[in-house]
């Protein structure tokens, strides 16, 4: 009898017979017409990602007051000239309506256009509004808006979250904890974190908080505003933050079924705390409402109304 | 870490390119087909968990990261596919005899059939995850850290588990 090492490095379970020769043909078939892309990063994980490995970006100079066919919608105060602007809206059958969205200087993540490489390019966007939402068009572009400064604030603090991400006691080992969080408690060695769940993920449609208490602090901790370093000492109760910490265990996995509030956050220590300006909650209010009230969507030709979501183009 | 070609073909996969990711099914559609069945033991299944794999690895595409062994990330995947399978159809496929009769051998003397075949049925018994494990590090030649990676479990556990999988072949087997 041949031991058992080598009875199992000789011989294989292996199939009846080999996969068919039209195997990879099918698998891109499913994939649709071509014109299917990778999906975009969670939004959770999107904008980690964002402040850890983008390069850093100054946006460009600015104009706050735009008129288009008649209305007027003052852009929020931005950071450095990224606006967003009414552009038009169409009623489509059942009440729905599309409201259209131009963006000057917005780094924006396109979700029909993930890989575009210059991220800044003026782009017009198109939002599906249910009948029964009560956004109004000037919310609509107010979220746009946010979503855009979000992005360019994400942008600005990246040279320093780089640094960060690159110490050798941090390297590959850096997670993003939810993007807004709300400190409900901080000392100098804990700190307490309020979370909406439901935030940027499509599929957590309904919201749930969740609290965590990190109670690892690391001792050279980064605390970020606007791409300028201030005190661990100077975060309040209240404040809204976005989390970066030095993972173990599941945390680190590369899984998309974990998800941070399964973490057991006492193996974690805290090493970047970005505190988030007040435009980032229109951007949160966009997360929010995506999906459940409107839906971001693209010019088409294969439906009835003219556009299509990204599952319709998927799907395609 | 990734070599240069696949890091290519995924860079051109993520921008849409349907012809690269063809590429990458081609690299790793039989060795994802083998280690699924070794989970499911059926051929028309371990088919479809391997073509569902990819399409979700396609559409998941952007959560991957290059720090991982693209491999790694795939069996990653398609074992938690079979084990899922097997979670929600809760039965076991029969090993009837002629299948364990027709188990394909590279070396298909008549010994070494009935030994692959008595081997077939020990595996056959195992847990669907110490089969994962089996498969893993016997047939896919994947380091104990890299299933842990796919499993999703500390490396002891791994280690654990490969080693009461092996005990339990060598009683069945013996």
């Amino acid at each position: 009898m041949k031991d058992i090492e080598e009875r199992l490095g000789a011989g294989s379970v292996k199939p009846r017979w080999p996969l068919g020769d039209n195997f990879t043909s099918k698998v891109i078939e499913r994939l649709g017409d071509g014109q299917t892309r990778p999906k975009p990063r969670p939004k959770w994980k999107e904008y980690i990602n964002m402040k850890i490995h983008k390069p850093a970006f100054v946006g460009i100079a600015t104009l706050a007051v735009v008129v288009l066919g008649g209305s007027a919608y003052a852009a929020v105060g931005g950071l450095d000239g990224v606006r967003a602007l009414f552009g038009g809206e169409k009623h489509i059958s059942g009440g729905d309506r599309i409201v259209k969205v131009e963006t000057q200087n917005c780094p924006h993540i396109d979700a029909f256009n993930i890989t575009k490489k210059d991220r800044t390019a003026n782009e017009a966007y198109y939002y599906k509004i249910k009948a029964s939402s009560k956004l109004t068009n000037e919310q609509v572009v107010h979220m746009v808006q946010g979503s855009c400064e979000a992005d360019n604030e994400g942008l600005l603090n990246s040279a320093v979250a780089q640094k960060v991400a690159s110490l050798p006691e941090n390297k590959n080992k850096l997670v993003g904890g939810y993007v807004d969080s709300v400190i409900t408690a901080i000392t100098a060695n804990s700190i307490s974190l309020k979370s909406d769940t439901a935030i940027g993920d499509k599929n957590g449609l309904s919201t749930r908080e969740v609290t965590q208490t990190y109670t690892h602090i690391d001792p050279h901790v980064v605390v970020l505003y606007k791409g300028t370093e201030q005190k661990y000492s100077s975060l309040k109760v209240g404040d809204h933050v976005s989390i970066s910490y030095r993972a173990t265990g599941a945390a680190l996995q590369n899984s998309e079924t974990i998800a941070p509030d399964t973490i057991d956050v006492n193996g974690q220590t805290i090493v970047l705390i970005t505190r988030l300006s007040p435009q980032m909650h229109e951007y949160f209010d966009y997360t929010k409402y995506n999906y459940k009230e409107f839906q971001q969507v693209t010019p088409c030709a294969t439906t009835t109304i003219g556009y299509c979501t990204l599952d319709e183009l998927n799907k395609k | 870490m990734q070599n240069t070609d696949e890091a290519e073909l995924i860079a051109q996969s993520l921008d849409g390119d349907h012809e690269a990711y063809a590429g990458l099914v081609d690299r790793y559609k039989n060795a994802l087909y083998h280690h699924c069945f070794a989970i499911v033991r059926r051929e028309e299944v371990a088919e479809d968990l391997a073509q569902e794999t990819f399409i979700t690895a396609f559409y998941k595409l952007r959560l991957y990261k290059p720090d991982y062994k693209f491999s790694t990330w795939l069996f990653k995947i398609s074992t938690n596919k079979a084990l899922n399978y097997l979670k929600k159809t809760a039965r076991e496929v029969a090993a009837d005899d002629e299948l364990i009769a027709r188990i394909a051998s590279e070396y298909p003397g008549p010994l070494q059939q009935a030994e692959d075949a008595e081997l077939h049925a020990a595996v056959r018994k195992l847990q669907p995850k110490y089969r994962a494990v089996i498969s893993l590090y016997y047939w896919q030649g994947m380091s104990y850290e890299d299933i842990a990676k796919v499993l999703g479990a500390p490396h002891g556990s791994v280690k654990g588990w490969m080693s009461r999988a092996k005990s339990q072949l060598k009683k069945e087997l013996s």
